[in-house]
């Protein structure tokens, strides 16, 4: 009760300044008070283009997650395996690290169709990071307990859900935990730049360009919220699937 | 056969055998007894297969092998049910051979609830409800109580009749218990001290003395 008070607290603070600051600059086009800012929310939320826009992009970042999560832990099982893999592989992963990802959103607006670039993009961000994690954890799972499966001849299918799963799994979920927020931001930068029809970065382009600065705050106020219920939802996926495994 | 001939093995820049020759007897229990750090385990990982030597050849016993880690090796995340499940162990004769060990009621219980006596009956009971025609022992009573281990004893030399086996250990009763046959050693580098029966003591202090004077 007093951390939510005091939560509370901190938040009207935050406002309070938000509203002083925009009174100050007293133009709404530079900087809207807090009070027009959840009109143009609350109206945004009223209409079914808002909604639209939010699934469009709530899914493309999703599916650019998956087959990053999947191409990741593929590659990191290939290169925890062969080290020759690893070799010829490992430039590849540092050029994707190096690489601005301004760079890959303006190479997939030649390479893609406008509606797969936020996908491509956060692909790439999830990718490198789910490959190096997973590899690690491949790497630093117990050699004793593999030494014991060998030992009792343990079943495949056991050797990879009984050990490996286990020993990588605190690896993976962080990586899929930081690549998540990463992804989101990236593919919406990717729709900003790419001006996606139908996205929260196409309306945020828009927005942009129409000067119209409520529904650009209120639009990154949408970016925020979805952001986090994201989190909410892989934890609480995380969190039942540990509870499934141990019952 | 499992023997070795002339084997030789280095570890750490450390020589543990130095062109070491032994033999050991299917169907028989033999007893490694020495010092620790006197490479005994080693013995056990060259025979069963888990290393291979710098030079020499080391034969292996025939059949299905099970092992009783000197460090337990438990699956930290799974119960003591699943520990012994994850091996292909069938659930029912998993259960019965947690309740051999006093284990009954314990087998939903992560290694991490269990006390360390309760931990080793664990890689107990998974090492004899793996079963199999070699059973590889390391220090098998080792962290146990005085009573909890004399049960364990019963129940563990009951399971080894007409089985073969090697166990490495420094106590002198588990060694006249389950064995047939005693080897003292020393070193490293590794050398066999005593080899005889074990009938021929007659109560573990005898074997205690010679193993002083080794």
């Amino acid at each position: 009760m007093k951390k939510l008070l005091r939560g509370l607290l901190v938040m009207a603070f935050w406002l309070l300044c938000w509203q002083g600051v925009a009174m100050l600059v007293g133009k709404t086009v530079l900087l809207p008070p807090p009070l027009s800012v959840l009109k143009a929310l609350l109206t945004l939320a009223g209409t079914w283009e808002f909604w639209f826009s939010a699934a469009n992009s709530v899914l493309r970042v999703l599916e650019g997650l998956l087959l990053g999560v999947l191409a990741g832990v593929l590659t990191a099982a290939g290169t925890a395996r062969f080290p020759a893999l690893q070799s010829l592989l490992s430039p590849v992963m540092s050029a994707i690290k190096a690489t601005p990802i301004a760079s890959f959103i303006i190479l997939a607006l030649v390479w893609f169709r406008v509606s797969f670039i936020p996908v491509f993009t956060a692909f790439l961000i999830v990718y490198p990071l789910v490959w190096a994690n997973v590899e690690q954890g491949i790497r630093s799972t117990d050699p004793a307990l593999l030494e014991m499966a060998h030992a009792f001849r343990m079943p495949r299918k056991n050797l990879l859900t009984k050990i490996y799963v286990p020993s990588i799994k605190p690896y993976f979920l962080a990586a899929f935990n930081s690549g998540m927020g990463m992804a989101w931001k990236a593919g919406i930068a990717a729709e900003v730049i790419c001006s996606a029809r139908t996205s929260i970065g196409g309306a945020l382009h828009d927005a942009k360009i129409y000067l119209e600065t409520e529904n650009l705050f209120a639009w990154t106020f949408a970016v925020i919220l979805l952001s986090i219920l994201l989190e909410k939802l892989f934890f609480r996926l995380a969190a039942w699937e540990g509870r499934r495994r141990d019952a | 056969m499992p023997e070795f001939r002339d084997v030789s093995l280095s570890f750490d820049g450390r020589t543990i055998l130095d062109h070491f020759q032994f033999s050991l007897e299917e169907k028989t229990r033999t007893a490694v007894l020495g010092t620790s750090g006197s490479g005994k385990t080693t013995i056990l990982r060259l025979v069963s297969g888990l290393q291979k030597p710098d030079s020499g050849t080391v034969g292996s016993f025939s059949g299905k092998p099970s092992f009783l880690f000197q460090d337990d090796r438990l699956l930290p995340w799974s119960s003591a049910l699943e520990n012994l499940t994850a091996l292909g162990i069938p659930p029912e004769r998993a259960k019965k051979y947690l309740a051999k060990v006093g284990l009954a009621g314990e087998e939903d219980k992560l290694p991490e609830e269990l006390s360390g006596g309760m931990k080793r009956r664990l890689a107990i009971a998974r090492c004899f409800a793996h079963g199999g025609d070699t059973f590889y022992l390391d220090e098998p009573l080792q962290g146990l109580d005085l009573k909890t281990a004399g049960d364990v004893l019963a129940f563990m030399a009951g399971e080894l009749r007409g089985k073969s086996a090697l166990l490495i250990t420094h106590n002198p009763e588990e060694a006249l218990t389950l064995a047939d046959r005693v080897v003292i050693v020393s070193g490293p580098p590794l050398q066999v001290v005593s080899d005889r029966p074990s009938a021929d003591f007659s109560d573990p202090d005898e074997l205690k003395t010679a193993l002083a004077g080794k």
